[in-house]
């Protein structure tokens, strides 16, 4: 569609691990379409609220209009973020092309505006094909992620870039079980074996006793998370003040309750999930 | 080695004195007024007056006022919004970035620090700030950037508990206020209130850190007030909980200011009143039930909150003597509101450039609704940046008046309909920030009656006035403002009566207190923050205002 005019130095995007299938697509940062694209992200994602202020004119990020800018610095902070500082990375959240062409809306407003000899940048594309989850699954994944409930398996599991890892990584359990055997330790979390992440209590010398997961122990101190209200609670414990650390042999930390709190046809959806990632 | 035990010894022994001096009970914050010589909640106590009755400096003598010690936290990347809280000669602030500071409240030498460990992506809407911390039980309460809460050992600063109310990552949304004590229980809000978010409040146990309750800032289905929200609008409707409420002992209920519904500005895929968002609600403190509300604005497009402080006074209504709440919401207008069960009492303007509504009538409903429509830029006064920010106003017993800053300023507003993205930023229109029609945007501070709204006297100024005001039983009310002079006005008249340069503007809340008889005035110093943005496109010069993230402390003379 777009064609790179040979000579112009490409700017180093790498999107993730390159397959044999990934191509280069140029995208011409003078395109009509593209700053218009980017406008629309701009005000979306940069303007809003607080942060860059309507067409850049500044809020509490610093105003982005009238300044001389660079594209491939302007593609690298927006990529990257600016670690210690309030501007995050949008990699992950818009793709490459996406950024290009907040990029390319940015050099709009800017001092020094683009030479159309500059406008041509190349990006992979097709490098990684994400799966796709569908039905069943993907309903499930909704559900063990879903905020709008109070309780959810993401309180507890990490999956990719989503959850707390407080039990284990579900989808290396799940390579091991059945759908039956996965059914059954949501049903039933006290019947289910949990090596590596087994039921720690921890008797206190002021009486109290606290049982979850152990996260730490040292001379000094010692850290359990108390599964037993969720959100679990990380607890430390001073050394000096810890009766007893007793495991469980294997036995779950998990809570129960999870049918109060996903019907039959969601636990299902959530085991659909966990068997196909 | 022998200096490193001796070292230790004498780290436990101030651990052990500095542990028992801070062991704030819930009977002691319940009482709070009865003893002035501390500050133990964000709003000193649980009436949210910001007022002391402490009157060694007054009227008379505070042009003797002069500092004592000043500290300096070095993290000034947004600003300075925090609350001193003192306890027997202890100072506890927490700063940007979660770091948490003990300090000798007379001398401020620091005692311990804490720095919060966060991760490297935080929530991009809502900024690196703390607005402060809460004390109970030999423990301080800390709201995170990543949304947790975490209890630290007074004594020590090492933490003990920390529990993740919600993933930050996934929500987009964190704490920044400062948490409340209601008996055994800490309380935390939380922002989300511009983003794809569903808000809510939630306790947990103060010393185990066990979760109690949550309430959900907008129902689910099945449950009353579900219906006021269109289709999906729910799950993602806002209702943030952005700012510390309070609590009544003697009703047992728990009072909470919600914010805006999400998208702030399109409102059409969110059609309806949007209960309980712009509402104050009262909660049962055991259970976080709901027990009554009242809706400011019902179906808010303009991006206004009713998340402010909530204060609680004893007012002659009408020759009957009622328990009412003074919200001033963010649109630049007061509710008064019956606090046994909420029913409407009135309502005031603090700020001339309104046109968002024509007036409020005498039932509460709001008269002449100004909805900018999709597409074409509109001029809406005030600007997002509220008729009043959230920095908190203060009542005094003395004056029986109600102080609050007022800002005059507007904004072109450009709706745009925008779909959820879950914890991404959902404003649904962008804004320019104007000057009000025929006028130069300003600010000002006045004292008004609580009831009725009937302004006293008026100090003006050139700049937002962006910090809270502390009202004091010497006749003094303090303020700071952007050019970073910490300021003492007269209660009864507004007359400036003294100020100090104290290097960076004023966002946060001041304090008083006493340590042996002697008072002394804290001020956070710092200028950042959102706002503080903003104000760069009505007034450029404040883009080379100086940040700063310390605390200046002042007495008189130690002669006098």
């Amino acid at each position: 569609m777009r064609v790179r005019p040979l000579g112009v130095p490409l700017a180093a995007v790498v999107l993730a691990v390159p397959l044999a299938v990934a191509q280069q697509q140029s995208i011409n940062l003078l395109d009509d379409a593209v700053i218009e694209n980017g406008a629309e992200l701009f005000q979306m994602n940069c303007a809003v609220g607080y942060c860059h202020g309507s067409a850049g004119r500044s809020a509490r990020g610093p105003a982005l209009r009238e300044r001389d800018w660079v594209p491939s610095d302007l593609y690298r902070v927006t990529h990257d973020g600016l670690p210690g500082t309030s501007m995050p990375a949008w990699k992950g959240v818009l793709s490459a092309e996406d950024i290009w062409a907040v990029t390319a809306y940015i050099m709009t407003l800017a001092r020094n505006p683009l030479a159309p000899a500059n406008a041509f940048v190349s990006i992979e594309v097709g490098a990684v094909e994400p799966r796709e989850l569908t039905g069943d699954a993907k309903h499930g994944e909704e559900l063990f992620f879903d905020l709008t409930r109070e309780k959810r398996c993401g309180l507890c599991h990490r999956l990719g870039e989503k959850g707390t890892a407080v039990g284990p990584n579900l989808a290396v359990v799940a390579r091991e079980k059945t759908a039956e055997d996965l059914e059954r330790d949501i049903r039933q979390p006290g019947r289910a074996r949990a090596y590596g992440f087994e039921l720690t209590e921890i008797s206190t010398r002021d009486g109290e006793v606290i049982r979850g997961v152990l996260a730490d122990q040292t001379s000094e101190e010692v850290k359990i998370f108390d599964t037993s209200v969720l959100p679990p609670v990380l607890r430390t414990l001073p050394a000096e003040g810890v009766r007893r650390v007793r495991a469980r042999d294997g036995r779950s930390p998990m809570p129960e309750g999870w049918e109060s709190v996903y019907s039959d046809a969601e636990i299902g959806a959530i085991v659909a999930f966990l068997m196909a990632i | 080695m022998e200096s490193g035990v001796l070292r230790g010894a004498l780290a436990a022994a101030l651990a052990v004195s500095v542990l028992n001096a801070a062991e704030v009970t819930a009977d002691r914050l319940e009482s709070a007024e009865n003893e002035p010589e501390n500050w133990l909640t964000y709003y000193g106590t649980y009436k949210s007056w910001r007022y002391s009755p402490l009157d060694q400096i007054n009227r008379a003598n505070v042009t003797r006022l002069t500092p004592i010690w000043a500290f300096e936290s070095g993290l000034d990347d947004g600003g300075m919004q925090s609350a001193p809280l003192v306890v027997d000669g202890l100072m506890y602030v927490s700063t940007a970035q979660n770091h948490v500071f003990a300090l000798d409240a007379v001398t401020g030498e620091q005692i311990w620090r804490y720095q919060h460990d966060l991760p490297d992506e935080l929530p991009t809407v809502y900024g690196n700030w703390n607005r402060g911390v809460a004390i109970a039980y030999g423990l301080v309460y800390l709201g995170t950037l990543d949304n947790h809460v975490v209890a630290l050992d007074a004594g020590t600063g090492r933490e003990v508990w920390r529990v993740e109310v919600e993933s930050s990552k996934q929500c987009g949304c964190n704490i920044t206020s400062a948490p409340l004590i209601v008996k055994d229980m800490v309380i935390t809000g939380v922002t989300g209130g511009d983003s794809a978010h569903r808000g809510y409040l939630n306790a947990f146990d103060a010393r185990t850190g066990r979760h109690r309750w949550r309430f959900w800032t907008i129902p689910g289905p099945g449950e009353p007030g579900h219906e006021t929200w269109k289709g999906d609008s729910w799950k993602y409707g806002g209702g943030s909980t952005w700012i510390t409420g309070t609590y009544d002992p003697e009703l047992d209920l728990v009072f909470w200011g919600v914010g805006n519904p999400a998208a702030d500005f399109y409102g059409e895929s969110r059609k309806g009143d949007n209960l309980y968002t712009e509402s104050v609600v009262a909660l049962d403190a055991d259970t976080g039930k709901l027990r009554w509300y009242y809706q400011e604005i019902p179906y808010d497009v303009w991006d206004y909150d009713s998340a402010y402080e909530l204060v609680l006074l004893d007012l002659e209504v009408e020759g009957t003597q009622r328990r009412v709440i003074v919200n001033p919401n963010k649109s630049g207008y007061v509710w008064v509101l019956d606090r046994t069960n909420g029913e409407f009492l009135g309502a005031w303007p603090l700020v001339e450039n309104s046109n968002w509504i024509e007036g409020i009538d005498e039932d509460g409903n709001l008269i002449g609704r100004n909805e900018p429509p999709v597409g074409k830029p509109t001029l809406i006064c005030p600007a997002i940046g509220g008729g009043r920010s959230w920095n908190h106003g203060a009542y005094s017993p003395e004056t029986g008046w109600f102080y609050s800053t007022g800002l005059e300023w507007c904004q072109t507003l450009t709706v745009m309909p925008e779909e959820p993205r879950e914890g991404m930023a959902f404003f649904g229109g962008e804004f320019q920030m104007t000057h009000p029609d025929g006028a130069v945007a300003h600010s000002h501070l006045g004292a008004y009656d609580p009831l009725t709204g009937k302004r006293q006297w008026q100090y003006r100024h050139k700049y937002p006035l962006l910090a809270s005001q502390l009202a004091t039983g010497g006749g003094l009310l303090f303020t700071g403002d952007a050019t970073g002079r910490f300021i003492a006005l007269d209660t009864k008249t507004g007359e400036e009566l003294w100020n100090f340069r104290t290097g960076s503007g004023h966002r946060g809340s001041a304090v008083t207190f006493a340590v042996d008889g002697r008072q002394f005035v804290a001020t956070p110093s710092g200028w950042g923050s959102a706002l503080a943005g903003l104000t760069t496109q009505l007034w450029p010069e404040t883009a080379d205002f100086p940040s700063g993230s310390s605390i200046f402390v002042f007495a008189l003379p130690e002669e006098e």
